[in-house]
């Protein structure tokens, strides 16, 4: 079973340019996404799985090359450290 | 107890002052105007001397209770009403004072959704204003001083309006050396650099993103609750949507500006 993320509610989002923000109003700390982050950040609105995401980004976008996974896990792994994410029990 | 009125960027300013010492270093770096008869003050401060201890550090505690805010430090304490119309500032020393004014007045403008007070000095080239920002020791007195003869508004804390019909630039009274020129002056905002001291000069255009990310650094204070953060980034949003950001590595001579004021031209 795949570990499941969901986003963190209390966050701030601001468009510039082609960059996303997103801002810990409480920490006061922000994370720049690109827009395939931004897309991954819409959907961790709802538990997501390392494999869901993929699926979605598939559907999305033409090129998603084979390194997908560890480009997701990576990302998310990421995305925790900074205190945006949470796990979801099974 | 004396009072007097003045301006801090469009704000109308009413001051209290029992101290004779602090009331003439106040009337000197806060010139007296008379207010016309039908505007009140947008904001009224009571000053006392004899608070606290000599200077130790820049650190602020900022504590909420019901009907006032207080900011402390070590050598003042800001107590003011929330809605930041009225407040009562106490003292150690002519430095402390200078400080918990920019403290107040910063605030104020965070909380009325005005602009920023921003660390950074500020000279007018070709009628429009250039920021220098960056933390201290990054450079912002040298930019000012080597931007010699353009007029200066600000040479370490300026006043940036920010709305949606455009940004300006404010004359700023909170001076470290360099004293104002043009009390009066208003110019929009054209570009902000964030200074690096270097043997070369080289002006490097940031995303707008960077900006938004670096500069809540260069903002002086602000209460960190949700609502005072929320204007912040509202401020901010607009900010980077209106003027670029670079990255300025200068020498220490007055050739950086031939980068900017090059520009200049070029817009």
């Amino acid at each position: 079973m795949q570990r499941r993320y969901i986003r963190k509610m209390n966050f701030e989002t601001v468009r510039l340019d082609e960059d996303w923000i997103v801002i810990d109003t409480e920490r006061l700390m922000v994370t720049r996404l690109n827009d395939v982050g931004w897309r991954c950040w819409t959907l961790l609105g709802h538990p997501q799985t390392v494999d869901s995401l993929v699926q979605a980004l598939r559907r999305d976008y033409e090129e998603v090359g084979e390194a997908a996974e560890s480009d997701i896990e990576l990302f998310l792994g990421e995305l925790s450290q900074c205190g945006l994410l949470e796990h979801v029990g099974a | 107890m004396e009072r007097f009125h003045t301006t801090i960027g469009e704000h109308a300013v009413q001051i209290d002052c029992a101290s004779p010492s602090l009331f003439s270093l106040l009337l000197n770096e806060y010139p007296a105007v008379e207010l016309p008869r039908a505007a009140g003050p947008d904001m009224r401060l009571t000053i006392e001397e004899g608070y606290g201890m000599p200077f130790v550090d820049y650190e602020v505690a900022v504590t909420s209770e019901p009907g006032k805010v207080l900011y402390r430090r070590a050598d003042y304490v800001i107590e003011t009403e929330p809605d930041y119309e009225r407040a009562r500032i106490r003292a150690y020393d002519p430095l402390a004072l200078k400080h918990a004014m920019m403290n107040y007045y910063s605030a104020y403008i965070v909380h009325h959704r005005w602009g920023l007070l921003l660390h950074a000095s500020c000279a007018v080239d070709g009628g429009k204003a250039h920021l220098f920002a960056g933390p201290s020791g990054a450079g912002k007195s040298t930019a000012a001083k080597l931007s010699y003869p353009r007029t200066l508004l600000s040479d370490e804390a300026a006043l940036v309006k920010i709305a949606a019909d455009g940004v300006a630039v404010w004359n700023s009274p909170f001076r470290s050396e360099l004293p104002t020129t043009h009390p009066r002056m208003i110019c929009p905002l054209a570009s902000i650099q964030l200074l690096v001291q270097s043997g070369h000069n080289l002006r490097i255009r940031h995303p707008a993103s960077t900006g938004f990310m670096k500069l809540p650094s260069y903002v002086f204070y602000w209460v960190h609750s949700p609502s005072e953060t929320a204007n912040i980034i509202s401020l901010l949003q607009l900010l980077m949507g209106r003027v670029p950001v670079y990255e300025l590595h200068f020498q220490n001579n007055s050739s950086f500006w031939e980068l900017i004021s090059s520009c200049n031209v070029a817009i």
